[in-house]
């Protein structure tokens, strides 16, 4: 296993899931520029695969799903910054589809790495309670709930899903440390 | 499904949840397990099952413009006897029905829903019959020996699986299956079968796969004419013989699930694959390559994958069956023809308020779309022709002169006349409807004077609110005239409600007035003084599914307004039947602190979102006479005054 070549996969997914996560845009007039594209986030897991590929077997399974998600977030991004408006996310099916792809990468990602950390003896419970939570709260924000009438229960979910968003970014730069510790 | 249409948005909502599935059934082919492949097809079972546009949501808005334009592009001139044009496309079924029995010398889609209707008849029959033929050959069938039985009964034993009824053996079939909902007869080969053949069949027995076998063939039977509903029920039956494989492999070890692929492999007979009521391991030649590539990747999927399997068809399940709310939007003033009045007849009022909103825009804009969206159907006609014509901006100025806003002066900015409504004293009809007044005031800030009344009728239509004139527009003019007919007023109407307690006639005088608060406010450009001046301005296209948002209410303590009963002091009133969520509302005044309203009434302005509909049906008033307190339930007496 060359260490250094995991090291640098835990490093892209890492900041992959920070780009996820965080969404900084300048907005000038109808215009919408999002200086942390998710699309790149897309772009840093695909780029990972290889690098974990050895390690992790089903990890190339994600690679066409990076790429859809990753088109699909670079069409927005597109459609953000000359309209200010979405194109794809006005359609619910498109919507539901790339929400699904999203949530399985996410999901898939999340227990490869716990397996990994399992396997170079490091705690994983954690890792793991976050990333069902991440897609349990996912599911739920999508369901056709009148969120208006219960914003209590919304707020709530929205907070708790930005705490679990911020615990696993931690966790992964955290895995990174102790993974690159171990090679040195 | 009553008529063309109906079937049509029912059949193209469900092919948009057929692509959505595959779709992912396609990216997940290898990920997900066959449960989740199998399973996530109750959610196209169900979305057949769920008329389109049920709480007014759609999975595909746009689709349903597109549909309604059509719908009234082909049946433009009404002699359909099913369908009339500008009507919704209302999905009362899932499947055909006629409650106008079969009125015949209609149009081509007429014709085309009596084919269809037909077709389901015949696919039915003709199942039915494929159904019936096969239990009476297998009737004749000869009883198993004691040889098979004992297989048969080894196989259930070894693996805890419930036995058939009975076992027969046919000599014309080519492999074993199971048939039969209630009775389920297991029919084997003449030849020797594989123990695998059994255990595949005694597990459909088990998760009753015969059942879904007459779901999927009954979906088929609703939509015959659609070619992608007869691709997914091939698909349903294929992915439920590769979850029934999963389940036998998952009880077999080593060699012995090789073994089972090849047995696979030579069964290329679909003969019975598509009786309802039946469950064959051999689903013909075609769907045994995507078996055996299912077989060649089994894996038992770790149990953690459920939770992701469960939320993807959550997600899955949430769109295609509630969908959006989300409709196109209402058009703008400016709008005309058809597409633009298919949009807004897909967006007719729901609400008394979105109903009253609806009509006040559309007198205010002369707009010929907004009267067809709120009209009773008799009285839309007109509209709906003048709908048609383009809008002319130079027309629509012409025409401002002969407007009763004119002579006031309200401002006109295109395409509307400046001004906020309000319905006074909306009263039940004794029919379900309210009938009242609506007002039009001058917006704030602008400097007019004088207000404009009408004499409406607000009715229910379907699922939709209609509203029309019963008077001209009165005006009345003078300066602050506005303000003179805001509650407590003697100029504007009331109901007087009358009880008795104590020995006492008890009669109150009331009036309400109810608004949605439609104004925006707009930059004015900059004063002298380099600051941004504000003023409002209409938001002049209709919100048809508004809800009150600001109440106002004045009370006398006898026949009028202002009628002054020495002596008199109302503590408390408690307000019931407003059509609204709360039962009943409460203002309590406080004699001690606060000014009782003792002879000339008072107002108060209720906040947002009240859900208020009309006037109280009753009201219970507590007052103070002569030093004794006493409390009546008062009802309306009459009309408006």
């Amino acid at each position: 296993m060359n260490r250094e070549a995991l090291r640098n996969g835990l490093s892209k997914v890492a900041w992959a899931y920070i780009f996820l996560l965080l969404h900084i845009t300048l907005n000038i007039g109808l215009h919408t520029l999002d200086l942390l594209p998710d699309w790149a986030g897309y772009l840093l897991l695909l780029s990972a695969i290889p690098l974990l590929e050895p390690v992790l077997r089903d990890l190339p399974l994600l690679r066409p799903f990076c790429v859809v998600l990753a088109a699909a977030e670079a069409v927005e991004w597109t459609a953000a910054l000359l309209t200010g408006q979405s194109i794809l996310y006005r359609f619910l099916p498109v919507k539901a589809l790339l929400t699904c792809l999203a949530m399985y990468v996410t999901f898939q990602l999340l227990t490869d790495l716990a397996r990994l950390a399992e396997r170079e003896g490091l705690p994983a419970g954690r890792l793991r309670l976050c990333r069902d939570l991440d897609v349990v709260i996912r599911a739920a924000l999508f369901l056709p709930l009148p969120w208006e009438e219960w914003m209590a229960l919304a707020v709530v979910l929205a907070v708790t899903g930005m705490i679990v968003c911020i615990m696993i970014a931690v966790q992964l730069f955290s895995l990174r440390r102790c993974l690159g510790a171990a090679a040195a | 499904m009553d008529n063309l249409w109906s079937f049509l948005n029912q059949t193209l909502a469900l092919s948009v949840t057929a692509v959505l599935i595959l779709l992912l059934k396609k990216l997940f082919e290898d990920k997900l397990s066959p449960r989740w492949q199998f399973g996530v097809w109750s959610i196209f079972a169900l979305r057949l099952l769920l008329p389109v546009g049920v709480f007014h949501r759609y999975l595909f808005p746009q689709g349903q413009v597109l549909l309604a334009w059509i719908k009234n592009t082909v049946e433009g001139t009404p002699y359909s006897a099913l369908s009339a044009p500008y009507e919704p496309i209302a999905v009362t079924a899932p499947f055909p029905l006629f409650p106008n029995y079969f009125p015949l010398g209609g149009s081509v889609t007429d014709w085309l829903f009596y084919l269809y209707a037909f077709g389901v008849v015949l696919s039915l029959l003709w199942l039915a019959g494929t159904y019936c033929v096969l239990r009476h050959t297998v009737s004749k069938g000869r009883k198993a020996g004691a040889a098979e039985t004992a297989q048969v009964q080894a196989v259930a034993e070894a693996y805890s699986l419930p036995l058939p009824r009975r076992i027969v053996v046919l000599p014309q079939v080519e492999s074993a299956f199971v048939c039969g909902l209630l009775r389920p007869v297991l029919v084997l080969p003449e030849r020797e079968v594989d123990d695998k053949v059994l255990l595949h069949e005694l597990l459909h027995l088990r998760y009753g796969d015969v059942w879904a076998g007459v779901g999927i063939s009954l979906m088929r039977c609703l939509h015959w004419c659609n070619p992608l509903v007869w691709y997914c029920c091939g698909r349903m039956r294929n992915d439920c013989e590769a979850l029934c494989d999963q389940r036998v492999l998952e009880r077999l070890e080593g060699e012995a699930r090789r073994e089972y692929g090849v047995i696979l492999l030579s069964m290329a007979d679909g003969k019975y694959a598509r009786v309802p009521g039946t469950s064959s391991m051999a689903n013909g030649a075609g769907n045994i390559k995507r078996r055996i590539a299912a077989i060649a990747r089994f894996k038992r999927y770790p149990a953690g994958m459920a939770l992701v399997s469960v939320c993807v068809a959550v997600v899955l399940g949430a769109t295609c069956l509630a969908g959006s709310g989300e409709m196109p939007p209402v058009p703008d003033g400016e709008q005309r023809g058809t597409w633009a009045l298919t949009q807004a007849m897909l967006q007719r009022p729901t609400t008394v308020a979105g109903a009253l909103d609806t009509y006040a825009k559309a007198l205010l804009c002369n707009d010929p779309v907004y009267y067809a969206m709120v009209l009773p159907e008799r009285e839309r006609s007109k509209a709906l022709l003048e709908a048609q014509v383009p809008y002319e901006y130079y027309a629509q100025v012409q025409s401002i002169d002969d407007s009763p806003f004119a002579p006031l002066a309200y401002n006109w900015s295109s395409p509307a006349w400046q001004a906020q409504w309000q319905a006074f004293n909306l009263l039940p009809d004794g029919a379900g409807g309210y009938s009242g007044t609506l007002f039009f005031l001058p917006l704030s800030g602008n400097n007019t004077h004088g207000v404009l009344a009408q004499k409406v009728a607000v009715r229910p239509e379907g699922a939709y609110w209609t509203v029309s004139p019963r008077s001209n527009l009165k005006i009345y003019t003078g300066e602050s005239e506005e303000t003179r007919w805001l509650p407590p007023s003697d100029r504007a109407p009331w109901t007087v409600y009358r009880g008795e307690t104590g020995g006492l006639d008890v009669a109150v005088a009331f009036q309400m007035t109810l608004s949605v608060d439609t104004a925006e406010t707009v930059e004015n450009g900059w004063s002298p003084f380099f600051s941004a001046t504000q003023r409002q301005r209409l938001d002049h296209v209709p919100r048809p599914y508004a809800a009150f948002t600001s109440m106002q209410y004045g009370v006398g303590t006898g026949e009028g307004i202002s009628e002054e009963l020495d002596g008199v002091s109302i503590r408390s009133l408690r307000l019931t039947g407003m059509g609204c969520d709360e039962e009943e509302l409460d203002f309590s005044f406080n004699a001690d602190t606060e000014r009782p309203y003792s002879h000339s009434g008072g107002g108060v302005t209720v906040p947002d979102d009240v859900g208020v509909q009309c006037m109280p049906s009753s009201i219970e008033v507590s007052f103070r006479y002569e030093g004794t307190d006493y409390t009546c339930v008062l009802l309306p007496e009459g009309g408006p005054k």
